[in-house]
């Protein structure tokens, strides 16, 4: 379908409407994320003359690039919100991950968690041994990547959550709390939307003529409408947990957390690991199936 | 499945005044084929309408001699029909393989007495025939509704626990945003890629069917309301909890995924994270299944009567027909989603 559209030279299809494939534009955001953005993050990061200012710089782009993919949903979303909820841009391995058109906001409150819990972990371990560097003494080998990282990082990079203040805890529970009010309400807005919309196709059905596409395009219409502000909504939620905790967090954790965030995008579009995952077969034979 | 137990005739004795009236039951195995002759019911005329009006004998059950024995009826409950052979009738007559009895319109029957020809008793007991032999034929067809219908619902169970299922890890995303279901049929129908259960439930509810157009009375129908309003609920808390369940998975990935930042790995181990994660979405896909299979079946098998069954699942296949109809050529007509490029502040 999409290459008859192309071949009958559609006026959306291209740029020159002054509007945009919103597939096109992912790409290029992922690109910039993947090959721009996140390497120069973490050369700040690395190198340890590196200026604060620098640094604050990086993280406050690499954010802004965030947000300015939430506006372009929200902005799409007028157009088709049908297609960002089922976006074709997104690989297999991304899909089943997400909520609403993309990343869950509890995933970062979760992100944010990992690393506290992490330092938290480290604590716990020998603190006392070497104040100089983060403890890897009892690292496994599939925290050997990890550490190698941190090894070049300097001391106020690889101890920036060592640093966390009650404020950071805080603010973290508080948007908890938030979240967990809102995001069943987001859930429970788009099921309403679905029973108001088979509530009217259903009292428009006909024996005798079927369904009227008059009834079809005229439910839709009222759903479709829904739907854009239960998607514009999740953006936000999406986007204040973001600034909430950017706000509250200091330069290093945040230049950390946002690289975390980056890494984890860029990892769901990893050929090697996507080579891999194309040729596995799911761990769930029929019979436990069945047995669920 | 509602089979009438027996089969019945009538027949008129004019000299006597009799009505008789014939019941036949099919019996299990050994014929137990019963046959009572009301003539010898030695009841006087006025006592056998009283005791058509509940006159009960106090047991629950009344022997009668037949060839092998005794017959006994125990079951109180079938009604007029049979409280009549019970309290109309002492006697047994074991010639027939029917099983016969009572006096009824025994006044009415007196009166008009010798009007009654033979011929006319002929008559009506052939147009009673054709009348059963009517009956039959709907009830005939009526169990190929139910028939159709348990076939339909099986078909349902085998589509999502056998057909839909996933064999290689890409699969699962397939099963949740499936590439032949255009976006807006998605977003308007789907839940975990597929009906939402309680949608299923939603539809009947505004579906002019069910009571509505049959003769049932509006008692009936507000008792359907209440069911469905009371399976809507319920369903919405299953959905919740696995809704939950798929929130907590989409969640903590960033703990698990090979690329999260505190669990970074290669090669298998990587792999193995993926495969772990995608056995937990392939459970919820499961339980996402057998809810919808619950939801269906609880319509066509409790909500609704057969008939409104089969109008049901006639509307609920024309209705998704049309949707998706709708929304391909939405699909097609909007072309791939854009976004104004001015708006765009850069990055």
């Amino acid at each position: 379908m999409l290459k008859a559209v192309g071949l009958f030279g559609r006026k959306k299809s291209g740029s020159s409407g002054g509007n945009r494939h919103f597939k096109d534009f992912y790409a290029d955001w992922f690109n910039t994320l993947n090959t721009t953005l996140l390497p120069s993050l973490q050369n700040s990061m690395s190198e340890s003359d590196s200026s604060l200012t620098h640094l604050s710089t990086q993280v406050e782009t690499l954010h802004r690039h965030f947000q300015s993919y939430y506006d372009a949903l929200d902005l799409a979303a007028a157009n088709d919100v049908a297609q960002l909820l089922d976006p074709d841009w997104r690989n297999p391995l991304e899909k089943p991950f997400l909520f609403l058109g993309d990343l869950h906001p509890y995933l970062f409150t979760n992100l944010l968690r990992s690393f506290l819990n992490q330092n938290d972990s480290d604590d716990d371990e020998d603190y006392d041994n070497d104040s100089l560097t983060v403890q890897f003494a009892d690292a496994q080998d599939r925290d050997r990547d990890q550490l190698e990282v941190l090894f070049d990082r300097p001391w106020h990079i690889a101890t920036a959550w060592r640093s966390q203040s009650y404020d950071l805890m805080g603010k973290l529970e508080q948007v908890e709390r938030g979240l967990r009010l809102m995001v069943p309400a987001l859930v429970a807005r788009a099921r309403d939307a679905q029973a108001a919309f088979l509530e009217h196709v259903g009292r428009n059905w006909d024996y005798g003529s079927g369904l009227q596409k008059l009834a079809v395009a005229e439910a839709m219409a009222e759903q479709n409408e829904e739907m854009v502000g239960v998607f514009v909504d999740a953006n936000r939620l999406r986007r204040s947990v973001l600034v909430e905790i950017l706000g509250t967090t200091s330069v290093f954790q945040a230049a950390l957390f946002l690289e975390g965030l980056a890494q984890f995008l860029v990892g769901f579009r990893d050929p090697e690991l996507l080579a891999q995952f194309d040729l596995c077969k799911t761990p769930l034979g029929k019979q436990n199936r069945l047995a669920i | 499945m509602a089979r009438l137990p027996f089969s019945f005739g009538f027949t008129f004795s004019p000299s006597s005044g009799h009505c008789r009236l014939t019941v036949q039951f099919p019996g299990s195995g050994r014929e137990s084929k019963k046959s009572i002759d009301a003539e010898k019911c030695n009841i006087p005329e006025s006592e056998t309408m009283k005791g058509m009006k509940g006159m009960m004998p106090s047991q629950s059950s009344v022997k009668y001699a037949n060839e092998d024995g005794y017959y006994e009826l125990e079951e109180e409950n079938e009604g007029l029909l049979r409280r009549g052979i019970v309290e109309g009738c002492h006697g047994i007559d074991g010639i027939a393989d029917k099983f016969q009895c009572m006096s009824i319109h025994k006044r009415d029957a007196a009166k008009r007495g010798e009007d009654i020809s033979f011929q006319k008793k002929c008559l009506w007991k052939q147009e009673q025939k054709g009348r059963v032999a009517r009956l039959e034929k709907q009830l005939r067809i009526r169990w190929e509704l139910e028939e159709l219908i348990e076939e339909q619902l099986n078909r349902f169970h085998a589509h999502y626990n056998l057909d839909m299922v996933p064999t290689r890890l890409k699969d699962v995303a397939q099963l949740l945003m499936p590439n032949w279901t255009p976006p807006d049929e998605l977003i308007s129908t789907a839940w975990l890629g597929d009906w939402r259960p309680s949608a299923i439930l939603e539809l009947v509810r505004s579906l002019p069917i069910c009571s509505c157009s049959s003769s049932s009375s509006s008692s009936n129908s507000s008792r359907t309301e209440q069911l469905l309003s009371q399976l809507i609920y319920e369903i919405r808390i299953e959905e919740a909890i696995i809704d939950e369940e798929m929130a907590e998975i989409q969640s903590t990935c960033i703990f698990y995924l090979p690329f999260a930042p505190g669990n970074i790995q290669s090669g298998r181990a990587a792999l193995a994270s993926v495969q772990s994660e995608f056995k937990k979405i392939e459970r919820v896909i499961t339980k996402a299944q057998q809810l919808r299979f619950k939801a269906l079946e609880l319509v066509l098998k409790k909500v609704l009567n057969e008939t409104d069954a089969a109008e049901f699942l006639v509307a609920f296949e024309g209705i998704q027909e049309a949707i998706h109809q709708f929304a391909a050529n939405q699909r097609f007509q909007k072309g791939p989603v854009t976004v104004p490029v001015k708006s765009l502040g850069s990055s």
